[in-house]
Formats: structure tokens, C-alpha cells, sequence
């Protein structure tokens, strides 16, 4: 443990060269601290190793790796708040329903609120498709090989979708329980669908996507009587993961639980 | 595989560091990864190897420091360390937890040349 700080005792470290495939375990590990006048300061004493030479100069940055498109996601944020858009961030894997909630929605709400889409797919217009078919203006988004949406892909879309003050942007976001959960787009709440079909340990595979989200909503459940799938087990995990975490349970094929989904819109809008 | 994209950032904020101060090479690069940040360090490796190629960054030598996660009790206050993000409190078995270390995701700095 480093004796000035106490810090490093339980963290590990991996070392490796770019081409080779082999790791190198560094137990004592070159180590930082920054003093109060942000000058660097780097340790030298007989346990830290040093990968300094002659000529090396050492150029502190603690910068977050994420931070280009947390800053992006922020300047998205200030925009909608500034018109007062509520924009809600879709997430789950393929095929819990996303596009048929979105569809279902516009469909009985595109009358009393304004409603806009980006659909976030690697290919195809076909949620485009659907979504224009419902009657709401949609921007498709293919990421090609990409496995999620970030903060600059909402930013061009919002410019060409171009919505009115006092809106709705739903941002379906690409089929994925992982990777999606750690790219901000600059919502204002996150919502995770999942299925009864899919099982009731998601929360505690996929922990970061729950973990990230506000509303969960449990689509599907007029399968229930047909599959083993413990609704409250789900909730429990979940609640786990996320204990403010707010349930909505509903079945977008017979409407059972929408007008929930659609109150806490309605709410979510206002406020 | 978000990695790549994560790998790609690392990239840029390593050039631009380097390319700000006259770096004619980069040597090493320092970066803290949390345990329970998200991010699989073999895929991080595996994407770095590619994002680094025609870069500044092309023979440095990367050292991830892997952070382990801790997190405080909502209940009854202590610290514990968790290797996921739904482990109970060992005190009181409570599984409200604020984690207060391990999502980190940072380059901590460069050496130059």
C-alpha cells in the first residue's frame, strides 16, 4: 500500500504491450498524486516502480475516458430542457417490444401530446417504416457495426427531425442490454422494456443497464400463463440492482397496463 | 463490443495530449478502469491493439489499473467491497448500496518523449 495516500491496496494492475499477447502482471505499480497546486507529482520511493527514462517527460490528465460524449449528452440536455422536450431513452434487448409500445403510444396519445422519434438500429428502416406508418416523425439511425447509440448521433438527428417546443423524443435505442448503458445521450430518463419471454434474472446479468435505468416496464405479460417466468423474482433482482427503480407491468397486445405507461407520461411530461 | 469505442477515446485523448505538448512518441499511458465500471478488460485490450495502429500511441506501453469497487450501505453506513453491482450488505444484508468506487474509466496520464 502506498504510504501516503493508503491508496492501491486491493486494485490490481495489468500491464501490457500493444502486439503481444501476453500480460504482465505489475504488482508494484508506477503510482500518481496530484498536490494541491495540481502540480504532478510522481513517487519514487524503493516499492514503486518507475517507467520514467532521461527524457521521458510525464503528463498528468485524469481525464474521463467517456467525457467527449458526456459533454455532448449535456449540451443535448440543455437543449431539450431549454424547449421543453421530454426525451426518454428506450433500451432493451431485441424483440421486448420496444417499436410496438412506440407504435401503440402514438397511436392513442399523438392526439393530446407531441410526439417525435429516433430509431436506432444497425440496419434497416423497417422501425423507421412502423413508426411513420403509427404518424409520428422519425429519424432512423443505422450504427452499422455499432452496438449502441452516443451524444452526437442524437445531436444530428434532433437537427434534421427539427421538433416543436413542449414535445416527446423517444430514442429507441440499438437492441443490446450491454453496451448501451454507458453512453449518456443526453435524456432525461431512461427506460428499460424487457419481456416475460426473456427470463427473470436479466437485472442480474445484465446489472448495468438496470442499474442505469428509471422505469422498467414488463412487456408481454399476457404470456404469462405460458411461460415460466416469475414476474415478483424479476422485481426483486432488479430492485436489487436499482432500488429506485419503478415497475410498469403491461401487455402492448391487449392494452392490459398501458394506460399506466401512458399516466406516468403524462406526468413525466409535465413536470 | 462499446470497448472499441472506449478504445478510440483513449486514442484521442492520448493524441491530443501528446500532440499539445510536441510529443515526438508516446511511451506510456496510465489508465484506471473500475471493476464494475462496465468495460471487459479483454475486450478493451483487444480494441486498444487496433486503435492505436498509425497513432501516436503505436509502442507505448499501457498500464490498466484495475480499480476495485466499494460501496456504502444506504442502511447502516459501512463500506464493503463488491465485485458486482447486486451484492447485500455483509452488516446488515440490505441490498440498497451507493457505490462509491469502481465505475471509474480514465487516463490517468502519459509519459513522452
Amino acid at each position: 500500500m502506498c504510504g501516503s495516500c493508503g491508496c492501491g491496496e486491493e486494485d490490481s494492475y495489468l500491464i501490457f504491450r500493444p502486439g503481444k499477447s501476453g500480460i504482465e502482471k505489475g504488482e508494484k505499480p508506477a503510482h500518481f498524486h496530484v498536490r494541491s497546486d495540481q502540480k504532478a507529482v510522481k513517487e519514487k520511493p524503493i516499492q514503486h516502480q518507475s517507467f520514467e527514462t532521461a527524457k521521458n517527460r510525464e503528463i498528468k490528465i485524469e481525464e474521463d475516458i467517456l467525457s467527449a460524449n458526456k459533454s455532448i449528452a449535456e449540451q443535448n440536455r440543455d437543449y431539450f430542457k431549454a424547449n421543453n422536450i421530454l426525451a426518454l431513452n428506450l433500451v432493451s434487448s431485441p424483440g421486448s417490444g420496444k417499436t410496438s409500445l412506440l407504435e401503440t403510444t402514438i397511436q392513442q396519445l399523438s392526439k393530446e401530446l407531441s410526439i417525435y422519434v429516433i430509431e436506432g438500429d444497425q440496419q434497416t428502416q423497417n422501425d423507421a417504416e412502423r413508426i411513420h406508418k403509427a404518424g409520428a416523425p422519425v429519424i432512423q439511425i443505422n450504427t452499422g457495426q455499432g452496438c449502441h447509440l452516443d451524444a452526437s448521433m442524437i445531436t444530428n438527428a434532433v437537427e434534421q427531425l427539427q421538433i416543436k417546443e413542449n414535445s416527446i423524443l423517444f430514442i429507441e435505442n440499438v437492441g443490446n442490454l450491454v453496451c448501451p448503458a454507458l453512453f449518456d445521450l443526453g435524456e432525461k430518463k431512461r427506460v428499460i422494456i424487457i419481456s416475460v419471454t426473456e427470463g427473470e434474472d436479466k437485472p442480474l446479468k445484465y446489472p448495468t443497464m438496470f442499474q442505469t435505468s428509471d422505469i422498467c416496464i414488463i412487456n408481454k405479460t399476457d404470456l404469462l400463463p405460458y411461460v415460466d417466468f416469475e414476474i415478483d423474482k424479476l422485481k426483486e433482482y432488479a430492485l436489487r440492482v436499482n432500488p429506485k427503480l419503478i415497475f410498469i407491468d403491461i401487455s402492448v397486445k391487449n392494452g392490459e397496463g398501458v394506460e399506466k405507461w401512458y399516466e406516468c407520461l403524462r406526468e413525466m411530461d409535465k413536470s | 463490443m462499446h470497448e472499441l469505442t472506449i478504445a478510440y477515446n483513449i486514442v484521442e485523448i492520448v493524441s491530443r495530449t501528446a500532440r499539445n505538448e510536441n510529443a515526438k512518441r508516446v511511451d506510456s499511458i496510465n489508465i484506471e478502469v473500475g471493476k464494475i465500471s462496465g468495460i471487459e478488460i479483454d475486450a478493451l485490450k483487444f480494441s486498444l491493439n487496433i486503435a492505436i495502429k498509425d497513432s501516436l500511441l503505436e509502442k507505448a506501453i499501457i498500464n490498466i489499473k484495475c480499480i476495485t469497487g466499494k460501496a456504502r450501505c444506504n442502511n447502516c453506513l459501512k463500506v464493503f467491497v463488491v465485485s458486482d453491482l447486486f451484492t447485500s450488505c455483509p452488516y446488515c444484508s440490505k441490498y440498497s448500496a451507493k457505490i462509491i468506487k469502481g465505475k471509474e474509466l480514465r487516463v490517468s496520464s502519459i509519459d513522452i518523449q
